[in-house]
């Protein structure tokens, strides 16, 4: 395919999207290509099903476009908000009871087909992917990742985490409020992967 | 050498992103979640109901996140299954489990409904499936798939009913029993009109339509329907509406063939409701106000109903040709008038994910409250063709 190889895969991901909201496919290819990895690792994680997992992902980079030129870069890493469009695409899905579609149909993709051996390639990068995300959950304290994980990967309200660490409300808020401070330090003094 | 899917995908993107996008005119809707919800009395629904239901099941499509922050006392449900894995499911009868969130609903006559939903059980959010026998005053639970992954139920009698999602289990008893069913790795939709069932699954990267005599889970991948993503898939006696990517597929005899209609529109992303005579469409255009779109022929042309105040349109249900209601963010809208004008319906604002009418004046709305609207849900309940709204109380 028409591969785009050149210097910006050292670009910041804020450059990358305004560049992209300038029409620049190289700048795309690059933004994707960066953060494909973690994208289906999360959605692998969330649905169980690697087919459902790709078809979102493509959903998602496409959402990606159509936003790019409204991205406001919070740190150097634009992971979250991909991982925020991929949330609400696998939420409008099950909601609506069927793959989100609305980003694709807006840019008039066509369908794709997925063959085995895609499919283990995809399954391959999602493992990648997970290993990053946990390689950053792991540098962190005991406590504040086990806080991190339960609420926001496992989504376990504040007060049950309280109850199953026998510690107050409070405790579980900081915990997570400073795991998540130092995430995104860990992501800003990555930059780009 | 070959292009794999993601390959594909990127250079599909970067194509995109290269010819450059066409920018729409965007009007931000209103934060619905800021308004104070209105207060609905709390009725049984039982009372006032007068007209028979349609024969047709009905059902809910759409699915509510799992409420995260408010965990209930709890119930012992989780079970062990025999690989050892802890199943999040209520898998046997009993009552209506505390906390429970109705996410699907489906009846079959005027007083026999199922809701699945999820409740808190064992820390975790677990699947549970209530059942009523005489309209909503009273219900109880009754087993559910030992699975978290479905989110939608349907019935078509009542032996006769399906649970589906990531997955499809049916039963053939009532609920005591569900077998687990393998047309695709996922449905996307499925639907019962007389004694056929009719699903989308998803399998290889590819939709299917795929039908099976009720209860006999002999299902048959139907042809004719072109290589598209396949999507609003409507069904009434033999009468088949599906879009097979860029047309409106109708089929007269229960899925043996389809003929193309509808080519005024494209039909890419568009639900169904209505009968043929008076087809309604409720189509995606993207992230401007969604479009309803009004047939009396068929089918084979639409005419584009008046916008909805603040579209998008979350959910969206019709009564008769001339009478439909739509949420859009937040407020209930009716039309009257076929879709002339939209009024405000007498109901709280809330998440609306299903609205749903069972003949010209019943229907039902599950909505979703609290913050975000994903917090607590709600089932609510019209004997006025949509005019208002009434709550229905599930259990404890």
């Amino acid at each position: 395919m028409n591969v785009r190889r050149d210097d910006r895969a050292s670009w910041a991901d804020a450059d990358l999207l305004a560049a992209v909201a300038e029409r620049d496919g190289g700048a795309f290819s690059a933004f994707y290509r960066r953060h494909l990895a973690e994208v289906l690792a999360y959605l692998v994680r969330e649905t169980g099903d690697v087919e459902l997992a790709a078809d979102l992902a493509a959903e998602v980079f496409a959402a990606v476009l159509l936003s790019a030129a409204r991205y406001e870069a919070q740190v150097s890493s634009a992971l979250p908000w991909v991982i925020g469009i991929a949330r609400h695409k696998l939420l409008m899905s099950w909601r609506r009871g069927r793959v989100e579609a609305r980003a694709r149909h807006r840019l008039g993709l066509e369908p794709v087909e997925l063959d085995d051996l895609a499919l283990e390639r995809i399954e391959q990068l999602a493992d990648a992917g997970v290993g990053r995300l946990e390689q950053m959950l792991e540098q962190l304290p005991p406590m504040e990742r086990e806080a991190v994980r339960w609420h926001v990967v496992d989504e376990v309200g504040y007060d049950e985490i309280a109850k199953q660490l026998n510690c107050s409300e409070m405790v579980v808020r900081k915990r997570v409020s400073r795991g998540l401070g130092r995430l995104r330090n860990q992501l800003t003094e990555m930059g780009p992967a | 050498m070959s292009m794999d899917f993601l390959e594909a995908v990127e250079e599909q993107l970067v194509a995109a992103t290269e010819r450059g996008i066409k920018r729409r005119r965007w009007r931000r809707p209103l934060l619905w979640m800021q308004r104070l919800p209105l207060r609905a009395p709390t009725v049984g629904i039982a009372a006032g109901v007068g007209a028979a239901l349609a024969a047709s099941a009905i059902a809910a499509t759409l699915t509510l996140p799992a409420s995260k922050s408010k965990p209930k006392p709890v119930e012992p449900a989780a079970v062990t299954a025999g690989t050892g894995a802890t199943v999040r499911s209520f898998t046997t009868a009993g009552t209506v489990p505390v906390g429970f969130q109705p996410v699907s609903f489906t009846a079959i006559s005027e007083f026999s409904w199922w809701l699945l939903g999820t409740a808190p059980c064992n820390g975790h959010t677990c699947t549970a499936i209530v059942r009523t026998t005489d309209g909503g005053p009273q219900f109880t639970r009754i087993a559910a798939p030992p699975t978290t992954n479905v989110q939608n139920v349907r019935f078509g009698n009542e032996d006769d009913g399906y649970a589906f999602g990531q997955q499809l289990w049916s039963t053939v008893d009532g609920g005591r029993s569900w077998t687990h069913q393998q047309p695709g790795s996922i449905v996307n939709d499925l639907q019962i009109a007389g004694n056929y069932v009719y699903a989308i699954a998803y399998r290889h990267s590819q939709t299917h339509l795929m039908s099976s005599a009720i209860g006999t889970n002999n299902w048959t991948t139907l042809g004719g329907l072109g290589r598209g993503y396949l999507s609003g898939l409507w069904v009434q006696g033999s009468t088949v509406f599906i879009n097979s990517g860029t047309h409106l597929l109708v089929s007269d005899n229960g899925g043996a063939s389809f003929r193309r209609v509808g080519g005024t529109h494209r039909v890419s992303d568009c639900t169904y409701d209505g009968g043929p005579q008076a087809l309604w469409a409720l189509c995606s255009t993207g992230m401007a106000p969604d479009d309803i779109l009004l047939s009396t022929n068929s089918g084979n042309t639409f005419t584009t109903a008046a916008q909805v105040p603040y579209g998008p349109i979350d959910s969206f249900a019709a009564a008769t040709g001339t009478v439909a209601v739509a949420s859009s963010q937040g407020p209930l809208y009716r039309s009257g008038n076929a879709g002339a004008s939209w009024a405000r319906v007498k109901a709280p604002s809330a998440n609306w994910i299903y609205l749903g009418f069972t003949d010209a004046t019943h229907g039902v709305a599950i909505g979703g409250f609290g913050k975000g609207g994903m917090q607590d849900s709600r089932l609510y309940y019209t004997t006025d063709g949509g005019v208002s709204y009434h709550r229905v109380m599930i259990g404890p």
